[in-house]
């Protein structure tokens, strides 16, 4: 255990020496300042509505309550006179989208909802609703959903999303530490262990009473210490201290799986270049749960057999808590016991391919 | 010291060997060498003996102990071994290098510095070897491998690629380690330092052992002494050589006298010309 000592300064010293670690650092201190200073918190945007309302009903209800000069300041919402001038103005931002109303000669309304391109149809619905709500509060015969009903409706969500409240620069922070943190101990691994076969370094380590094991658990620990350092660059100056432990957990259990990656694919090819097919495609892997995160009804079964699944949200839950924290630990626990796995596996194998070079 | 019997060595698992039934032993104090061309199976032979490489037939014995398939810690703290290739880290210094190998043994090691001192490198204890230029780094590679005053060092082509000058103090170093009782195992293609360094010389091509004797049986057995006579014959400069047979010498003695004879050179052959005689190939 005493050469992991040795082994471990004469990496650090090589480590801050080694191109991949410095572009590592320097690229998590340019992501975080881009984070506080580029990145804006608020991305979201009011979409515009061009309201045609021959019959003025919307027009003097919205100016009876709201007033007509603030709703066009604040909501985005504009009065035009035709359906000419509500296409015009939707072509001209693709993001707006356009209402008609017209009055029958019988007291009651008809209304046309223009839509952009490609508008998913739950919004399309969503949207309807909402008019239909109006129009009910506006003119009775519409008044469909009675005041009791609507305040008899209880909304109970499993876990209530705080998404809205969260800065952006937040919001994207577990997805860039994911990459940029975690996964990055694959490459860097190779290239620690490509530089030793290359140099001829490795063939003199095995001629002394060190073991491969220690020499392997000395890059372990500088994968640690480097994935520690750029975590806490990009993590303290956005997050602060919220959550910042339970995330280095998570972050430091996900560098040790690239790792023992790296260690396989070290042995088998000459540098990380030569293996760029296989990283990329592990990498590939290793990303495919993010999509669940962005989109959690999508969470098949398969997906939770891939092990950064449970980093991914693991990650996300430590740093945004809401009533899940058992999230963090269930993810610490299964990445926990596939490291240990793939730590010993990974040696193994090391040592195997290792023994056939002279 | 070292014994080692009937080994074989295949890089590819099947019948094609780099080593081919290979038998030997090293007294203890002795310099052994490996005398062969590239590709011979030199290396293949260190690489096995030394550990590096998997036993996976044969026999190899130490101080009278079978080693084992894997060997333990106890035999990697007696053995030093330098490679053919420099093998440092070319973002350390000379000095770093020396320290962080001084530091995996659990034996009393040799000071780095006097180690730097003794291959010509103190003044460039404290340069990163990136900047070294291919001699040094061999020197480098060299004081590496006795760092651990090993009992049985292995040499690989341990002046290859050197200048004569420090070729020959490499040289002096690995004779004052035997003087000191190490057990050496070289392996070169170099017949001269073969010759003058080694007790004994195994020809080895193919991996398979061609002859091995101590440099002066080899010349005696295979060996055939001339003399080279120079003389003068009508102001020109000619020369004659003449073998040492029974018939030729008395045909040499009638030479000299009845020529100018300027030079009379003895010569015996060369350990090349002895090993291509046996093997019938050359050492390149």
């Amino acid at each position: 255990m005493g050469n992991v000592g040795s082994l471990f300064k004469k990496d650090l010293l090589l480590g801050v020496k080694d191109v991949f670690v410095l572009l590592e650092v320097v690229f998590a201190i340019v992501l975080v300042l881009a984070l506080l200073f580029v990145v804006p918190e608020d991305i979201r945007m009011d979409a515009q509505v061009y309201i045609y309302d021959d019959s003025k009903v919307v027009q003097n209800f919205v100016a009876e309550y709201v007033g007509l000069e603030e709703a066009e300041k604040t909501k985005g919402e504009y009065y035009v006179n035709s359906r000419e001038e509500i296409i015009e103005g939707m072509l001209e931002d693709r993001s707006a989208i356009g209402l008609i109303v017209t009055k029958n000669n019988d007291g009651t309304y008809n209304t046309e909802l223009l839509m952009q391109p490609y508008t998913i149809d739950a919004l399309i619905r969503y949207i309807e609703t909402d008019i239909e709500d109006l129009l009910s509060l506006i003119s009775p015969p519409y008044d469909f959903y009675p005041q009791e009903v609507r305040d008899s409706v209880r909304v109970t969500a499993l876990q209530w999303g705080l998404r809205d409240e969260i800065p952006f620069n937040k919001i994207i922070l577990p997805s860039l530490l994911y990459y940029v943190v975690g996964l990055i101990g694959l490459f860097i691994m190779m290239s620690l262990i490509s530089q030793e076969r290359t140099e001829g370094t490795m063939q003199a380590f095995r001629t002394s009473p060190a073991g491969i094991w220690e020499f392997l658990l000395s890059k372990h620990l500088l994968l640690l210490a480097i994935a520690f350092a750029t975590f806490s660059i990009l993590y303290l100056p956005v997050m602060g201290l919220d959550g910042y432990l339970p995330a280095l957990l998570t972050i430091l259990l996900m560098t040790l799986l690239g790792s023992s990656i790296g260690v396989v694919l070290g042995a088998i090819f000459d540098s990380p270049m030569s293996a760029m097919l296989w990283v990329i495609l592990i990498i590939v892997v290793l990303a495919l749960p993010a999509v669940s995160l962005f989109s959690p009804t999508f969470s098949p079964g398969w997906l939770k057999l891939i092990p950064s699944y449970h980093t991914l949200f693991a990650l996300d839950a430590a740093m945004f808590p809401d009533d899940n924290s058992h999230i963090i630990w269930q993810g610490a626990a299964v990445m926990g016991a596939v490291n240990v796995v793939l730590a010993f596996l990974s040696t193994w194998v090391f040592g195997k391919l290792i023994e056939k070079e002279a | 010291m070292i014994k080692v019997d009937n080994l074989y060595h295949s890089y590819s698992n099947d019948d094609v060997y780099a080593v081919n039934d290979v038998s030997f032993s090293i007294e203890k104090g002795e310099i052994f060498g490996f005398l062969g061309p590239s590709g011979a199976g030199k290396s293949t032979t260190i690489g096995v003996i030394s550990g590096l490489l998997e036993l996976q037939r044969g026999e190899i014995n130490i101080e009278g102990k079978k080693r084992a398939a894997q060997p333990d810690k106890e035999f990697f703290n007696r053995i030093g071994v330098g490679f053919e290739r420099p093998n440092v880290y070319k973002k350390l210094t000379g000095l770093d290098n020396l320290r962080f190998h001084a530091s995996l043994y659990d034996r009393e090691t040799e000071e780095p510095k006097k180690l730097l001192e003794m291959v010509g490198l103190a003044d460039e204890a404290k340069n990163i070897t990136g900047t070294y230029s291919k001699g040094m780094m061999q020197r480098i590679g060299f004081a590496r491998s006795m760092i651990n005053n090993p009992d049985i060092w292995f040499l690989d082509e341990p002046t290859m690629g050197l200048d004569p000058t420090t070729a020959n103090s490499i040289k002096a170093i690995i004779r004052k380690k035997q003087a000191e009782e190490t057990t050496i195992f070289l392996t070169t293609h170099n017949m001269f330092v073969a010759d003058e360094l080694c007790e004994r010389v195994a020809f080895i091509v193919d991996g398979k052992i061609a002859a091995l004797d101590t440099p002066k049986n080899l010349r005696l057995k295979y060996g055939q002494p001339s003399v080279t006579i120079e003389y003068e014959e009508a102001g020109e400069l000619k020369s004659e050589t003449f073998d040492m047979t029974a018939g030729a010498k008395a045909e040499l003695q009638k030479f000299i006298g009845d020529n100018d004879v300027k030079t009379i050179h003895s010569g015996e052959p060369t350990l090349e010309e002895i090993f291509i005689k046996v093997t019938g190939r050359g050492l390149e």
